[in-house]
């Protein structure tokens, strides 16, 4: 247990991800422990998510996650490019519907509720990383177009267009199984775990600018905050 | 809104104000349909509603039932309007029993990670408090703690399986105030999984954070590994400037 924390105190100062660790006899020797010990610490750090082990190749510092920091509120873009990975993101479906509260249920609008249904994919390095739903209120964007989130952050249309200035939201993070699409949009089995990451978001009045709900990839992301008591 | 609608939000309150009890069983179709005045299959699409969404559960012989793992959840929120003060605080506040079993715990000596994340010198012993979190006797958590052992004087000697480490940081002023915090999503360890008793390869939260006291000296580092079917995370992310 503390042998993977000074192997892990050791990739955080001095490796890059994707850099291929020593062979695990050097690093045995190094810190002068049996090859088993070594073995069962780099498996704790593989299933901590810290490292990729690649069948007779090595092991190698596993991709940085997108970090979402809760105190800074950026768009996802500048998130994704925050760790020095491309993005990209695709415009699915854009249509305005009427809510039907179904699956609703938290997010305090009365049902019939017109809002902008936006899906998209969203892309890291070329990879799919989450599926994206979010719901514009109709009353509050209204004219909302496919132009307007095709390629762009929705906050800054909302800005730039419509004045609305995003003042907090409240969010949620579970797991759950893919169904589906979002499998086959992901690139993942079906039913294999993935987060569901939920919100709503307001304005600086206090109303319900949007509420969104994304499905992402469990490995690819992490969240940051400092909060005080 | 339709009139089943209305049956369902009905019903809902009754739960959520716990009228009905979580395992409690609803009366009958008939008798709620007696009740509020309204068809019986009226109360059978409400129940339909509420069963898909997950608020009761029916069982053919025994009726209709509130569902307990629903209520069951813990939420560990970031930024609770009342402070984050850490899982027992949270579950106290919901009114679930929370107990630990220590798993192990003990000084720690020359560890780079840990003297890296306490900031303090590596000749500095660290005290380290592996327990099991349960809630209402089921495991929910396994918690990885290190604290300074420096700040304390009898660590070693507590009894922290009774004692709320956070009531015993207290009584020393090094209560964490400010935290930061990281949350991942991961696939179980085997150990943990077995201390959780859940499925290995079965996902996990992971929840590190680093505690620091109203000096702003770091008094704790813990790393918890969180079931992902007995909580949920919740936080509030609040803009200042504007976005973009």
């Amino acid at each position: 247990m503390f042998l993977s924390r000074e192997i892990e105190y050791l990739i955080e100062n001095e490796y890059r991800e994707g850099q291929a660790l020593p062979p695990e006899r050097d690093m045995a020797a190094s810190f002068d422990v049996q090859r088993d010990t070594l073995r069962s610490a780099l498996d704790l750090l593989e299933q901590k998510g810290i490292i990729l082990k690649r069948e007779r190749i090595g092991n190698f510092v596993a991709p940085s996650r997108v970090r979402f920091d809760l105190n800074k509120y950026r768009s996802t873009k500048r998130y994704i490019e925050g760790v020095g990975k491309k993005h990209k993101v695709i415009l699915l479906t854009f249509e305005k519907i009427s809510i039907d509260r179904r699956h609703d249920e938290d997010y305090l609008l009365p049902e019939g509720t017109l809002v902008y249904r936006i899906m998209r994919l969203r892309y890291a390095n070329d990879i799919p990383m989450a599926l994206e739903r979010s719901h514009v209120l109709c009353e509050m964007a209204s004219g909302l177009n496919e132009e307007d989130v095709h390629k762009k952050s929705i906050y800054s249309t909302l800005k730039n267009k419509f004045n609305i200035t995003i003042a907090n939201s409240k969010q949620k993070v579970t797991v759950i199984k893919a169904n589906g699409l979002e499998s086959e949009l992901l690139k993942i089995e079906r039913d294999e775990p993935v987060m569901r990451y939920e919100g709503i978001v307001y304005d600086s009045k206090g109303c319900i600018v949007e509420f969104f709900d994304n499905t992402i990839l469990m490995d690819s992301v992490e969240f940051v905050s400092q909060s005080f008591v | 809104m339709t009139k089943y609608r209305e049956i369902e939000k009905k019903i809902l309150e009754e739960i959520k104000n716990g009228h009905y009890l979580p395992g409690e069983t609803l009366e009958s179709e008939r008798i709620l349909a007696k009740k509020y005045e309204v068809n019986r299959m009226t109360v059978k699409h409400a129940f339909d509603a509420l069963t898909e969404k997950g608020y009761i559960e029916r069982s053919h012989g025994k009726g209709t039932f509130v569902k307990k793992k629903n209520f069951e959840k813990l939420d560990l929120d970031f930024d609770k309007e009342d402070g984050n003060t850490g899982i027992t605080a949270l579950v106290e506040w919901h009114g679930i029993m929370i107990s630990n079993k220590v798993l192990s715990k003990g000084i720690v000596n020359g560890s780079r990670y840990l003297s890296d994340k306490l900031r303090i010198g590596l000749d500095e012993p660290v005290f380290a408090l592996h327990r099991v979190r349960y809630g209402n006797e089921e495991p929910i958590a396994v918690e990885y703690t290190y604290v300074p052992s420096s700040y304390f004087g009898n660590i070693g000697e507590m009894d922290f399986k009774n004692v709320s480490l956070y009531d015993y940081m207290a009584s020393f002023g090094k209560l964490p105030k400010k935290f930061n915090q990281k949350l991942r999503l991961i696939e179980n360890a085997e150990k943990e999984a077995e201390h959780l008793k859940i499925k290995k390869g079965s996902p996990l939260y992971y929840f590190e954070f680093i505690g620091m006291d109203g000096d702003m000296e770091i008094v704790e580092y813990t790393e918890s590994y969180i079931r992902c079917d007995k909580c949920e995370f919740r936080f509030t992310a609040t803009t200042k400037k504007s976005l973009v």
